[in-house]
């Protein structure tokens, strides 16, 4: 059926999205390109929410993710780079034990992912999830909704509070 | 498209944040590795729960309301970090992490 051809199609895209910003991210030398690979990345699995039924969602990574996150740390590395940042070496000489580590990750999962029998559930049209998401938010996770109120108010008190010069100081 | 396919995508995103948060030296690509985690764990949240819990008139959304507070804690993290990454800029002149060893005594 041509639908779902498409939906391949569509998802083979957003696939190689994500896998080539992230190789992209952990691997570059320069810290600039990594960020921007990681906005590739953030784009691709906010694709995949989309495709899964989530369009709340989609709109919130794309909003927060990569209109607020990603835009901040370009920021810090436009403000912490200095030009003879590109001559040094960005990684330390751990790659053996680190790639064993991710390997180590990797390999059980992808065993345990592709020997595991997932019921064959049809997924149904798209419905408002707006609306059921808020309902949740302020039902069944009413506390974790007003701790994370009390979380966000912290990160940004917080945030001030670090990024703040001491009065007389000269920089 | 299959949800052991967007599994194994969540999976190789999982131990490629777990690679670079362990071989950079760079403070930022750290802290873009840990986004790199984040966001494999936010795509098994809304797989599992578009796959397991198929969409009915009365089955909720956890799955995604879960990912929405990994997405608000992962901004929270994100902004105390960078906050924290431009001090340490400021006082030490420096964001590679083998420079960062005040309290080491």
């Amino acid at each position: 059926m041509w639908i779902n051809k498409l939906e391949a199609f569509f998802f083979l895209i957003l696939a190689c999205l994500c896998i080539v910003g992230s190789f992209g991210a952990v691997l570059l030398k320069n810290v600039m390109h990594c960020a921007l690979l990681l906005g590739c990345t953030l784009f691709g699995v906010a694709g995949m929410f989309l495709m899964l039924g989530g369009d709340f969602l989609f709109a919130v990574q794309v909003a927060v993710y990569v209109g607020g996150i990603l835009i901040l740390m370009l920021f810090v590395v436009m403000l912490t780079h200095r030009l003879y940042d590109r001559t040094l070496s960005q990684t330390n000489d751990r790659y053996g034990p680190a790639g064993i580590l991710a390997a180590m990750i990797l390999l059980p999962l992808c065993v345990a992912i592709s020997k595991a029998e997932f019921g064959e559930v049809a997924r149904a049209d798209a419905q408002e999830t707006v609306v059921k998401i808020g309902k949740l938010l302020l039902t069944t996770y009413v506390v974790p909704f007003e701790v994370a109120s009390l979380l966000l108010l912290g990160a940004m008190v917080g945030a001030i509070l670090f990024t703040k010069r001491d009065p007389g100081q000269e920089d | 498209m299959s949800l052991s396919l967007i599994l194994m995508v969540g999976a190789l995103m999982f131990s490629l944040g777990i690679y670079g948060a362990l071989t950079r030296r760079n403070v930022l690509g750290i802290l873009i590795s840990l986004e790199l985690m984040f966001n494999a764990a936010m795509l098994n949240f809304v797989a599992f729960n578009a796959y397991e819990l198929p969409h009915e008139s009365l089955s909720p959304l956890h799955g995604q309301v879960f990912a929405l507070f990994i997405i608000l804690v992962a901004a929270a993290e994100a902004v105390v970090g960078l906050a924290l990454v431009l001090a340490i800029y400021r006082n030490l002149k420096s964001v590679y992490v083998e420079k960062l060893t005040l309290l080491k005594w």
